[in-house]
């Protein structure tokens, strides 16, 4: 079971770290931005990427670990 | 157990689809984060379906038989290409590319169970429809963004902790200037990003109703919530005519900070709805429990249910 979890993560972060290797070739084109009038800030609607990434892969880890750990512990016999 | 006497080969073969599955995925998530686009949420999403893609089908390792026609494998393997090729030709992202991971899903549905598997398979498809959703088209953002709402709740939270502000309209108003809060800043982003996760709680745990009910309303109180009090913060930055602390709740480690935390509360929030909307049975003495029901997408197909003797 654990060796099959080991390998399931293993796919999962290939998966989500494969855009860091296409991003190492500096493919990735960053253009955040604030157009400041005086007196007032402006910011615009989108979301930084690095909050994007924390907050999605946060969330997969988390529900798949937690599946995970449900269907262990289903499987396991009752005390 | 028996896994145990089986060779490194033979496990492949078996998991065959597990690992076509997982090459295609890193291809397209690689391929998705090399487009120049005016959202980060493409290339997340379509990981993040993905990995729960290569999750649903690591559980089913004795269905991965190959069991389709010649033609079917065919232009399973076409409609792959096709979405990598499209992908990988594509300078920048475009809202067609938002099918793209469910066709190659499709193809590699297709190849493996041919035209009838495709119902089985409508976890993993479910899944890879969720680039469709998310990022959130801009027309529909723009038309559901509730923005006035979000600068209101932003101020009663910024005045709770006695920050004197006030909401006109969209425009958050501090002693030291003005805040425009922006469509994209209403929440709308942090709510489809968590729609985006509870969707994936919904495929891969059994629910019922009230709980899917409960897991998609509480996904737009919380990324609402959290958003105005993100706001409320920014408000304060802006009050203070501090440009590194704004930047820094603005897209900086505090935006990351507010994400996780947006995350991490949902997330409790749903492990609460599933242990207490769970269905109650009774266990009257000397009966068995009786079971609980499947999710919506574990049950199987009425055909196949017909064509079950009872």
């Amino acid at each position: 079971m654990i060796k099959s979890l080991a390998i399931a993560a293993l796919a999962g972060a290939c998966v989500l770290g494969a855009p860091a290797i296409a991003q190492a070739h500096g493919n990735q084109n960053n253009h955040w931005g604030d157009g400041d009038d005086e007196g007032s800030k402006h910011h615009h609607g989108r979301a930084p990427e690095p909050a994007t990434i924390v907050g999605l892969s946060l969330g997969v880890a988390g529900i798949v670990g937690a599946r995970w750990a449900w269907r262990r512990r289903k499987a396991s016999p009752k005390r | 157990m028996i896994d145990s006497f089986r060779g490194p080969a033979s496990q492949i073969r078996e998991r065959w689809l597990f690992w076509v599955a997982a090459v295609v995925g890193a291809a397209q998530t690689a391929l998705g984060a090399r487009l120049e686009a005016a959202t980060s949420d493409y290339w997340p999403t379509v990981g993040a379906a993905w990995v729960g893609v290569l999750f649903v089908l690591w559980e089913r390792r004795a269905a991965t038989a190959l069991r389709s026609a010649l033609a079917w494998r065919l232009l399973g393997a076409a409609a792959v290409v096709v979405s990598l090729g499209v992908l990988a030709r594509s300078p920048a992202y475009r809202a067609p590319d938002r099918v793209l991971p469910l066709l190659a899903g499709l193809g590699l549905f297709l190849a493996a169970s041919g035209l009838g598997g495709w119902w089985r398979e409508r976890t993993p498809l479910l899944l890879l429809g969720l680039p469709v959703m998310n990022p959130l088209p801009e027309a529909i953002r723009n038309a559901v963004a509730p923005t006035q709402v979000a600068t209101w709740f932003a101020m009663m939270i910024g005045r709770a902790f006695g920050y004197p502000m006030t909401a006109d309209g969209t425009i958050l108003r501090v002693p030291g200037g003005t805040l425009d809060v922006l469509n994209g800043c209403s929440g709308v982003v942090s709510v489809s990003r968590l729609f985006v996760l509870a969707v994936l709680v919904v495929a891969l745990f059994p629910t019922n109703a009230r709980q899917r009910v409960a897991l998609f309303a509480s996904a737009v109180l919380v990324g609402f919530l959290v958003n105005a009090a993100r706001v409320a913060v920014l408000g304060v930055a802006v009050a203070g005519e501090e440009e590194a602390r704004f930047a820094f709740w603005h897209d900086g480690l505090g935006a990351t900070a507010f994400s996780t935390a947006t995350t991490v509360l949902a997330g409790i929030v749903w492990w609460l709805a599933l242990m207490f909307l769970a269905p109650r049975f009774e266990e009257p003495q000397g009966h068995v429990a009786v079971p609980a029901r499947p999710g919506w997408f574990d049950r199987e197909s009425p055909a196949a249910s017909r064509a079950r003797p009872h």
